[in-house]
């Protein structure tokens, strides 16, 4: 049942949409009109260079960090995952006022515009690749680069011809997390203007009373995320499973001789500026802003709308993610895979089409909630469901079924014996579950726009509207403070990352 | 064609902990050595030394004529030809069985390198596997495939760290007599690295034994194991008695009686006694009493205590009919004079 209503509230908003997209006079020519046309082409342009550059970054990163004698790599490997605290919006919104026109420290050319949106995008995604990447190269058996050395092969050699194709399936699983992330962007590329799919639908929305138009476009929006998830399975190759294999030695790792810190501070270089300058810049911009900048009151109660929404996104999201999680683990089945399919699903939507497609189902159908804080939490968790639900997937995976049984045979019932055993041994997970879907709300951007009640502020919002309109005192100090409150998430976050690993 | 290979005073060391400490070790060309030895004595670290993936401290490492470690020398992996199977096996997940085999052929034009793959993957029994991935391979036919990829290129020496470990015990047996097929039929020079006494009987022309970083006693497989030189290998390759007496003019007078012996000269000693060189016989009248019987149908092996307390382990046909309680006489009754070791 839990499963049904899981799998129906992530369907049901996306079928209306494409229903409202249909409704159009002629959606067709809607679809290939010149505006739609120009946006489509940029948003692939971004996507590919961005995915492209990313991917190199991620890669190149991951094996420096694992293969070479880097000076303290357990440090270096969190600085470089630095920037995932980072929203795009916020590197964005650094990125303008210091560089961007009557900048803060130097006007750099086409800060706005493509450039611009490329490299806070490239600076904001790569570390989803480094971390697949480096898992990867983690476990690969270190016997496997040695059997291609006694085969006759040079290190440069081994690389090109074990390594890299040992890394084809993260590199792709992680190109097409950069790849989706670009496309559903909406944050970077609206503040540099460069009009994307995401920002033409926002657009529609803003100005038009066609329900169709930005309808359309989020239509094919989403059809251009299908056709990239298409390509990933195509690209990832046969299913290169490199099993991890316990006990063996570690790998080897090349020494740097004279490189070593000229490596490193190359290495170094790419957090900084992906984190390290954005957040000296709104550090900076705070700091001079004391007559007009943001009031006290103003922030604290975006912070607190912040705070509440995405946990309340997060408690809903575990809650329902217990039943769908027990139902994939332990009763597979087809029903359990469409289930686990659809309730998926929405990971891959942009936050701004699963908006639009709940402001026009909420309009028509459930008024009552329309303009409500319920309806963005209902979009916070349509969009970041699957976090919880992987998490409580693995963990309930992790709990061996026979200690339940074992509480069966000295006398609890079921349901008695779910809660003394299971529940307690998964709970540590689901709470990292949790934290990963507040994480991540707290930075969710365009669905905010769209769906919160007039009036109400969140810091996402401040930041966003304050770079749009060129305040910057306003934007930095929500800005800082969304990434502090992040930051502080992020430690059980990254424990659920490190267990998902072990698996 | 293949060669052998010379270890002179080779040692390697971990921070301070000496893995290998000083090893003379020669392979002889074309033929099996199996260096036996319990976990951590070093065997695995002197075969990555011979492999070139550990860089001796001191000593050197010859294959053929050419040293390939030394001092002041050192021939990275790719430049020796040592072909190696590794103990997890180590197949590239993203190739196919035929490139897995081919990997090392590169530099061979593609019509030989297909006739190579060939006639390895026939060799080795896997006519119609080229096609294969890995994953879909049994444990029997992996472990085929890495040899296979290993002898492709021809190399000069094969090293095999632990190959039969990672599969099921039934399955072992037919394997090891498979595997020295195919390595005598490609006669060529192996190092065979293993904790199991059997395997290393059973595999090596020569048995190397090694405990803590040195190799102990080296030799063909029969005269290690009747004659070891050492107590401590005469109790790692198989089980064996530790029978007290005292030594005149070759034979060795115990409890059990006399004991034609070698070694030892005169004086207290202690001979190594196999359980297959003592004879039990149902006596009502016997002074022992039989302990324990494990019973393993072809044969059984009995602990038998005898009339000072001292305990025994005895193997003999499974035709004779004893019990725990049993009185039964025990006898010597070895082929040759076994080893006895002088007591300090």
């Amino acid at each position: 049942m839990a499963g049904v209503a899981v799998a129906a509230a992530m369907v049901l908003p996306l079928a209306h949409l494409v229903l409202r997209a249909s409704e159009a006079a002629d959606p067709l020519a809607l679809a290939t009109s010149a505006r739609a046309a120009r946006a489509l082409g940029r948003t692939v342009a971004l996507a590919t260079i961005v995915t492209a550059v990313a991917t190199v970054f991620g890669v190149v990163l991951a094996w420096v960090l694992e293969r070479t004698d880097v000076p303290a790599r357990g440090l270096l490997g969190v600085v470089v995952a630095l920037p995932l605290v980072i929203p795009t919006y916020v590197l964005a919104v650094a990125m303008k006022d210091a560089f961007g026109p009557s900048p803060l420290l130097v006007e750099l050319p086409g800060v706005v515009g493509f450039r611009g949106a490329a490299a806070a995008l490239t600076l904001a995604t790569y570390p989803y690749v480094f971390l697949v990447a480096r898992a990867t190269l983690a476990s690969v058996d270190p016997a496997l680069e040695e059997a291609a050395r006694s085969l006759g092969d040079r290190p440069r050699r081994v690389f090109r011809r074990v390594v890299l194709p040992l890394l084809r399936p993260a590199a792709a699983a992680g190109g097409l997390l950069v790849f989706l992330y670009t496309l559903s962007d909406f944050g970077a590329v609206s503040i540099l203007r460069y009009e994307t799919l995401t920002v033409a639908v926002f657009g529609e929305y803003r100005t038009s009373f066609n329900r169709a138009r930005p309808a359309v476009l989020g239509v094919l929006l989403v059809a251009t995320t299908l056709v990239a998830v298409a390509v990933e399975r195509r690209a990832r190759g046969r299913a290169a499973a490199t099993r991890a294999v316990a006990g063996t030695r570690p790998s080897p790792r090349r020494g740097l001789g004279r490189w070593r810190w000229p490596v490193t501070a190359a290495v170094l270089a790419v957090p900084v500026a992906g984190a390290g300058v954005p957040l000296g810049v709104l550090v900076y911009r705070a700091s001079l802003g004391s007559g007009s900048g943001e009031r006290v009151e103003v922030l604290a109660r975006a912070a607190v709308s912040s705070v509440g929404l995405s946990a309340a996104a997060a408690v809903v999201a575990v809650v329902l993610a217990v039943p769908v999680g027990v139902l994939v683990v332990r009763f597979r089945s087809r029903f359990a895979t469409f289930v686990e399919a659809a309730a998926t699903a929405g990971y891959a939507l942009p936050g701004l089409v699963v908006a639009l497609a709940l402001v026009f189902f909420a309009a028509r159908h459930v008024p009552l909630v329309y303009q409500t804080p319920a309806l963005v939490v209902f979009a916070y968790v349509i969009r970041f469901y699957p976090e919880a639900l992987g998490a409580a997937r693995a963990s309930i995976a992790a709990v061996d079924p026979a200690l339940e049984d074992v509480a069966r045979t000295l006398g609890d019932t079921p349901v008695r014996a779910l809660r003394r055993v299971t529940v307690p041994l998964v709970r540590g997970g689901l709470a990292a579950g949790g934290a990963l879907v507040f994480l991540t709300a707290m930075k969710e951007l365009p669905a905010t726009l769209l769906l919160r009640p007039a009036g109400m502020d969140t810091l996402a919002t401040r930041v966003w509207t304050g770079a749009a309109e060129g305040f910057y005192r306003q934007a930095a100090p929500a800005a800082l403070l969304l990434v502090l409150v992040s930051a502080l998430a992020l430690g059980p976050a990254l424990r659920l990352a490190h267990r998902g690993g072990a698996e | 064609m293949s060669t052998g290979v010379a270890l002179e005073h080779v040692a390697k060391a971990y921070g301070r902990v000496a893995a290998v400490d000083d090893v003379t070790l020669a392979l002889p060309a074309g033929q099996v050595t199996a260096v036996v030895g319990p976990s951590g004595c070093g065997k695995t670290t002197t075969l990555r030394v011979i492999a070139g993936f550990e860089r001796p401290d001191r000593g050197t490492v010859r294959v053929g004529d050419r040293v390939v470690a030394g001092p002041g020398v050192f021939v990275p992996p790719e430049q020796r030809r040592v072909g190696m199977v590794f103990q997890q096996l180590a197949l590239f997940p993203h190739l196919d069985v035929a490139g897995n085999v081919s990997y090392g052929l590169r530099d061979l034009p593609r019509r030989e390198r297909v006739a190579r793959v060939a006639e390895l993957l026939d060799l080795v029994g896997l006519s119609r596997m080229g096609l294969r991935r890995a994953d879909q391979l049994s444990g029997g036919e992996a472990q085929r495939v890495a040899l296979a990829r290993a002898l492709a290129p021809r190399p000069s020496v094969v090293l095999l760290d632990e190959p039969f470990s990672s599969l099921d015990v039934g399955l072992r047996a037919g394997l090891r007599a498979e595997v020295r097929r195919i390595l005598h039929t490609a006669e060529v020079t192996t190092l065979l690295v293993t904790h199991d006494q059997d395997e290393a009987l059973s595999m090596g022309d020569h048995v190397a034994v090694m405990f803590t970083g040195r190799v102990v006693q080296s030799g063909p497989p029969e005269d290690v194991y009747r004659r070891p030189s050492d107590p401590r290998v005469g109790a790692f390759l198989g089980d064996a008695n530790d029978v007290a007496g005292h030594a005149a003019g070759g034979v060795l007078h115990t409890e059990l009686g006399p004991v034609p012996v070698v070694g030892a000269a005169e004086g207290p000693a202690t001979a190594l006694v196999r359980p297959e060189d003592l004879d039990v016989v149902v006596a009502p009248d016997g002074e022992a009493v039989v302990d324990d019987v494990d019973y393993f149908g072809h044969d059984q092996l009995l602990t038998v205590r005898l009339a000072s307390g001292a305990r025994v382990r005895a193997r003999l046909h499974a035709r004779v009919r004893v019990e725990p309680g049993s009185r039964v006489r025990v006898v010597p009754c070895p082929d040759e004079p076994v080893v006895a070791f002088p007591i300090q």
